[in-house]
């Protein structure tokens, strides 16, 4: 029996390996940004960068015609840019490699609550090297911040969950609104997850018998703070939009994803790249690649002057196209799914388009197998890890929820980026295969383990043309297209 | 348990103290409810405190600088849905492309305007084009550069004035320019012509 004093010693090994870990992560990703800078802007950066100098030369957040983004992001650059002037963007890039030690420790806190140290530490070591990852810190997106915000918020959700009598239950839940309300205003695209990922807790309450009106007490307290964190942006926009409303991209989303050709994000600069250089472009399997019955894509509505009646009515053009072609719908959501697990990342396409200096590129060939690598196991052995070992009750249905939610809104439009919520989830369930393995375990999970890394093997065998030709630019350049 | 508290329990026990964290936000959000009902304009307010932008015709003398108040009714008042019909925003880009503040200027070429401007037959807000790069040469000083990354460096694609995305070297001169250095006249050059001819030959660059 281990007496206070070894316990005291194994907790100050496990924080000086915690904090060893998290000093690694900083230090790579310090030196990433090292090598990257000054990477050329690309595509929504520029869009961020825009709608940040109009923020400060006017006062005012302009919409970007075609969406209605969040605030946050682009006040943050802005505030950069009044801080650092021409080196704004140094200092937001540098911010953001801070802030993703928030996500290295919610991924280990998480892991250790749910399985034990080891877990912790491996899981710990993953996110160091998950090059993907470690490459948005020093991106112009929203994901870095959002993550440092999300992944705490998800710590501490998974906390007041697994023990709902703790005395600070409510402190837990209010954190968790609160980090995640914030994060709404990075990436509206958790508006919904937040207010869904409490049903596990409800469920929880409600297991152990407590009565309606006090598990509605605890629920609505933070349903209650993350509202009043969205109203004044919301009632900004109804002020000026006249819609009560946080965000808008739907209308937008719906566009690219619920039309008659198959778009993805990831692809589209490259092509548009190659196309300049009159060189193929990268395609993907033809029964994927478009409604094949010689329809024209929609128009948008640019006839609606009113940036969310416009979206709306997108909306509503996409959805009669869908109920008109439900066959090219289902085959579309395959492609797209496909899509949204392809181990190819933002880095690996900014790679292919250029945009990192020689300081970087000169290793470009260990940098695609690196983070092509990282990718794919993550996937893949998360996959497994998550299916096999993660324990039931309310964490697994927050992770089932998360994973499910990513899922959905990955099948409207689908890049890599888009999975990037899920990467710390699938790192815990990697930890939890490498140190755990899979014996012994019941047949129903080890079933589910095998069917999901299956399909997700079949889903990179339908990506394989696009995946591989992606890699390939990036590794060699755009002119071994051809 | 004192008598004050026992008149909080409801039913079966339950405290109604335990519902005050509750209470206080939704306080603070009928608070904020408050406020913007007190703060909100109609179109009316709006148009009047826009006469003399929008009735240039009418005034005695010009109005003053576009303050951060002007920008920000006009920008409330041109999103709004019915706010501004196309017609009248043709007409207010005119009058802003004339007016000697250059900030009042800029903002004739932001999205907000854009949006609402007549276009010619290569589908682009007509105004605003031709204010910008209807001149030859241009001038290319600080002045004309921070008017030329507002209208053809915004999202939206042509029908809005967008063209291409910004980058860095663009943004560098960006934040000079805002302190009155002009960009370097050759390689500013160069990057006219190269993005005239691209313009021409190439798809839109775009992605996400």
């Amino acid at each position: 029996m281990k007496s206070p004093k070894d316990d005291k010693h194994t907790v100050q090994g496990f924080g000086r390996k915690f904090a060893g870990i998290l000093a690694a992560g900083l230090i790579l990703r310090f030196v990433l940004l090292g090598l990257a800078v000054p990477v050329e802007l690309q595509s929504d950066e520029a869009n961020y960068v825009y709608l940040a100098l109009g923020l400060e030369r006017f006062g005012l957040f302009f919409d970007c015609y075609r969406f209605l983004w969040p605030p946050l992001y682009p006040g943050f650059l802005r505030l950069c840019f009044l801080l650092a002037d021409e080196q704004g963007l140094l200092l937001a890039r540098g911010l953001q490699v801070l802030s993703t030690l928030a996500i290295g420790w919610s991924t280990m806190s998480i892991a250790r609550r749910l399985f034990n140290d080891s877990v912790a530490l491996v899981s710990g070591l993953l996110w160091i090297v998950h090059l993907p990852l470690a490459a948005f810190s020093h991106l112009l997106w929203s994901e870095s911040l959002f993550l440092a915000l999300w992944g705490p918020a998800l710590a501490l959700l998974i906390a007041a969950s697994l023990e709902p009598n703790h005395p600070a239950r409510g402190r837990r839940l209010l954190g968790y609104a609160l980090l995640a309300g914030i994060g709404v205003h990075l990436k509206e695209s958790s508006l919904y997850l937040t207010p869904l990922l409490l049903l596990p807790l409800v469920w929880t309450l409600r297991r152990q018998g407590t009565r309606t009106l006090e598990i509605l007490r605890i629920i609505s307290q933070p349903l209650l703070l993350l509202a009043l964190i969205l109203l004044p942006w919301s009632l900004r926009n109804l002020e000026t939009y006249g819609r009560l409303t946080v965000a808008s991209t739907l209308g937008e989303n719906v566009y690219n994803g619920l039309n008659s050709s198959h778009r993805n994000f990831d692809l589209i600069p490259v092509n548009t790249a190659l196309q300049r250089n009159n060189q193929p472009i990268l395609q993907v399997r033809a029964p994927l690649r478009s409604s094949n019955e010689n329809l024209s894509p929609w128009a948008r509505a640019e006839e609606v002057l009113n940036l969310p009646e416009r979206l709306d009515e997108n909306r509503r053009r996409g959805l009669a196209f869908t109920r008109d072609h439900p066959g090219w719908f289902l085959r579309g959501r395959l492609q797209k799914i496909s899509d949204l697990v392809a181990p190819v990342s933002f880095m690996t396409r900014h790679l292919a388009l250029g945009h990192y200096p020689t300081s970087l590129t000169r290793w470009r060939t260990m940098l695609v197998i690196w983070a092509a690598g990282a990718s794919a196991l993550t996937l893949l052995l998360g996959l497994i890890g998550l299916a096999s070992r993660l324990p039931a009750g309310p964490a697994a249905g927050i992770f089932a929820l998360q994973g499910g939610y990513y899922l959905a809104t990955g099948s409207l439009v689908a890049m890599s980026r888009f999975r990037l919520p899920l990467v710390p989830l699938l790192l815990i369930g990697c930890a939890s295969l490498i140190c755990m393995g899979l014996r012994p375990l019941p047949r129903p999970r080890l079933m589910l383990a095998a069917c999901s890394s299956l399909i997700l093997v079949a889903l990179w065998i339908i990506g394989w043309p696009t995946t591989w030709g992606l890699l390939r630019a990036a590794s060699k350049g755009l002119e071994v297209i051809g | 348990m004192g008598p004050a508290q026992s008149r909080l329990q409801g039913p079966g026990g339950y405290r109604v103290r335990a519902w005050r964290g509750h209470l206080v936000l939704l306080l603070l959000m009928a608070g904020l409810l408050a406020l913007h009902l007190a703060g909100h304009r109609s179109d009316t307010q709006l148009r009047a405190e826009l006469a003399h932008l929008l009735h240039p015709a009418e005034q005695s003398s010009r109005g003053p600088k576009a303050s951060r108040d002007t920008l920000e009714a006009l920008h409330i008042l041109l999103n709004r849905p019915l706010g501004f019909s196309r017609a009248e925003g043709q007409q207010l880009s005119a009058t802003l492309l004339a007016e000697d503040d250059p900030l009042l200027r800029e903002f004739a070429l932001s999205i907000d305007l854009c949006r609402l401007s007549r276009h010619t037959a290569l589908n682009v807000p007509d105004t605003q084009e031709q204010h910008v790069l209807g001149r030859t040469p241009p001038p290319m000083d600080a002045p004309w550069w921070l008017e030329y990354v507002t209208y053809r460096r915004k999202v939206g694609g042509k029908q809005v004035g967008g063209r291409r995305r910004l980058d860095n070297l663009e943004l560098l001169w960006y934040r000079r320019a805002l302190r009155g250095e002009s960009p370097p006249p050759e390689e500013l050059s160069k990057r006219l012509l190269r993005a005239a001819r691209e313009a021409r030959v190439g798809p839109i660059p775009r992605g996400q």
